[in-house]
């Protein structure tokens, strides 16, 4: 159970969470979705206690979470995380020997699958290897509540199918509530629950994937029949080419009249027309 | 997969389909939402939507332990229901589109005639 | 001493490689310096005209250094490995009771050996080693070993919260400026009661004391510092 009461943390040049009030009761796999600087980083630090914030109360499970009361079932790793220049079978067993609740045989077994050499030392690792490790070390902890950030980093398509699948058993063994950004949108798509967008420090949407299944389509046709269709609804962006306009809703689905196709919209095209695509703010 | 519907609508008119051609037989086990999602390549929370709105129709049911399976009838309905759809949306969209072609009910009628002795014929 | 705390102090321990060294090299070259000079004092008949400082003492810089590393490196990777603040913490002051032991027990026993070794040989003109400048060697070699201790750390503990304290480079050198004003600028009666008591009993007492309370006062705002 996590609460955001009207939180800001600012910076001294620039305010990264304006403000933000949201609650996040259910277990489920979470993708946090933003723009660079949007806040996505800076919202799961001060979940996990790494900062404090400027105003506002942060609580886990009842708890108020601050940099002196780290939230103890809440586990992260940020990206481009260092480590000790040891071997991976070492690094495991300190991460064994420093955290409660690991599951030493849950990240030997992703060792094995992702192929990561156990006696290799941590800098002799390719970036993407680095980032699957710390990854892993995260994971690997049955705690409540896990947060990754960009665990994709540097992975080819090939690791970041098997990381989908990792997360997906990893979960489906233990259902907690997994909060992970990313940029590979329409990966993520294929396992998450929820969706969270971030936008300037403030929560643009939370809702489950599949409203974005259902109600995020694009009626594409000539611009004098899309035009007066889209008034009654929610239209999140408009492109127009010539006479063709594609309109980009976010609602229910009308029956389209002739001339007008309805196609369904990506997460990631919902996500760039829902941000600020080309023709908003 | 299609672009125009929202996957979990296609999703459970596959199921459907399987259950009227009689892949799955009344009371028989239809394949997990994971092995769904894993098949088709799409995200197992939307595999369960579409097994739970079919579960809501009286299409399916829940064996404890055991997964999900056709119920009784089931057949029957999603035929009932898309004899409905075909006899009133299809079917005039086709009108409405053989009007357009300047396509005269009489001619529509020879040919849908010409092309059911084709079928009977294969 | 729960896992946890043992395996900050081991991985503590282990990752202090520069600091190791840089006091080991540090410690070498003088060595060799002390050899050089005496085989020249050898050979000329002429005495060295200065006062060599204490190999034994030199080690004496891997505490701050030490601090230094674990509050800094160590801390941040630390975290990554999902170590707790608090665990952190009391490993890292186990670090330090280690290494100062470590270190007291080594320059004692350099002080009673080789440096008496060397004033015996005649080359030079004295060795100096705090162990005899702080007047701790005068209470005997075992509470001498013990002052030490507990002044070293001392040390380390002031170092490891200024260090810890610092986000960036600024605080650095606010840090030692605020060390140079505390140095100049505090009256003479609170070095007396860390180092240069008469009453062994109370400077030990007084370190440990200022060491383990500072520690615990400056907790508040350290467990506040952001990752």
């Amino acid at each position: 159970m996590i609460d955001f009461v009207n939180v800001t943390k600012k910076y001294s040049r620039t305010t990264a969470i304006n403000r933000m009030t949201l609650t996040i009761s259910e277990n489920g796999i979470y993708c946090l979705l933003g723009k660079n600087g949007a806040g996505k980083t800076t919202f799961m630090k001060l979940l996990a206690g790494y900062i404090g914030a400027t105003e506002g109360k942060i609580a886990v499970n009842g708890q108020s979470v601050t940099p002196s009361h780290m939230p103890k079932s809440v586990n992260f790793i940020e990206s481009n995380s260092e480590q000790f220049n040891m071997r991976v079978s070492d690094l495991i067993e300190s991460a064994a020997a420093l955290q409660e609740d690991f599951d030493k045989d849950f990240a030997w077994e992703m060792i094995e699958r992702f192929d990561l050499k156990p006696g290799k030392k941590y800098k002799q690792l390719s970036f993407g290897m680095k980032t699957m490790l710390s990854t892993i070390l995260t994971l690997a902890n049955n705690s409540k509540i896990i947060l990754l950030d960009e665990p994709t980093l540097g992975f080819d398509a090939i690791m970041r199918d098997q990381f989908n699948t990792l997360l997906l058993e990893s979960y489906q063994a233990q259902p907690r509530i997994i909060i992970v950004s990313t940029h590979m949108i329409d990966e993520i798509a294929k396992i998450t629950e929820q969706l969270i967008i971030i936008n300037n420090g403030k929560i643009l949407l939370k809702t489950g994937i599949e409203d974005i299944d259902e109600h995020a389509y694009t009626l594409t046709g000539p611009e004098k029949v899309i035009s007066p269709l889209i008034k009654e609804l929610n239209c999140i962006g408009k492109t127009s080419v010539g006479s063709m306009m594609a309109a980009h809703i976010y609602g229910d689905r009308i029956a389209p009249p002739s001339g007008v196709s309805l196609d369904r919209l990506t997460l990631q095209d919902f996500f760039i027309q829902i941000v600020g695509g080309n023709d908003h703010e | 997969m299609n672009d125009s519907q929202p996957i979990y609508i296609q999703i459970m008119e596959i199921i459907e389909n399987d259950i009227i051609t009689g892949v799955y037989q009344t009371d028989g086990l239809i394949i997990s939402t994971t092995q769904i999602s894993k098949l088709y390549s799409v995200n197992p929370t939307t595999a369960v939507k579409a097994v739970s709105k079919l579960t809501d129709a009286g299409i399916l049911y829940k064996k404890r332990g055991i997964g999900m399976c056709v119920a009784g009838g089931a057949q029957k309905k999603i035929k009932e229901r898309r004899r409905d759809t075909f006899l009133n949306n299809t079917i005039d969209s086709l009108l409405v589109e053989a009007k357009t072609l300047g396509i005269s009910i009489d001619e529509l009628v020879n040919i849908l005639r010409k092309k059911e002795g084709m079928t009977t014929d294969d | 001493m729960n896992k946890s705390v043992i395996e900050v102090n081991r991985l503590n321990m282990q990752n202090i490689k520069i600091p190791y060294l840089i006091t080991g090299t540090i410690f070498l070259v003088m060595l060799a310096q002390d050899v050089v000079k005496a085989l020249t004092a050898h050979n000329s008949g002429n005495m060295v005209e200065q006062s060599l400082i204490s190999i034994g003492n030199l080690l004496w810089l891997l505490i701050p250094l030490a601090a230094i590393f674990v509050a800094t490196k160590n801390f941040r990777r630390l975290i990554n490995l999902g170590c707790r603040r608090g665990n952190f913490f009391a490993g890292s002051l186990t670090t330090y009771f280690i290494l100062a032991v470590v270190i007291s027990l080594a320059n004692t026993l350099i002080f009673y050996t080789y440096d008496r070794f060397i004033n015996s040989t005649g080359y030079f003109y004295g060795v100096i080693n705090c162990l005899e400048v702080f007047g701790w060697s005068i209470n005997g070699p075992v509470i001498a070993c013990i002052q030490q201790f507990a002044f070293l750390f001392l040390v380390a503990t002031v170092t490891h919260i200024l260090a810890l304290m610092q986000d960036n480079w600024v605080g650095w050198v606010v840090d030692l400026i605020i060390i140079a004003v505390i140095i100049v600028f505090t009256p003479i009666a609170f070095f007396n009661l860390i180092i240069f008591q008469s009453n062994a009993f109370l400077q030990i007492i007084s370190c440990l004391t200022l060491a383990v309370g500072l520690y615990a006062l400056s907790y508040p705002a350290l467990s506040r510092k952001k990752i």
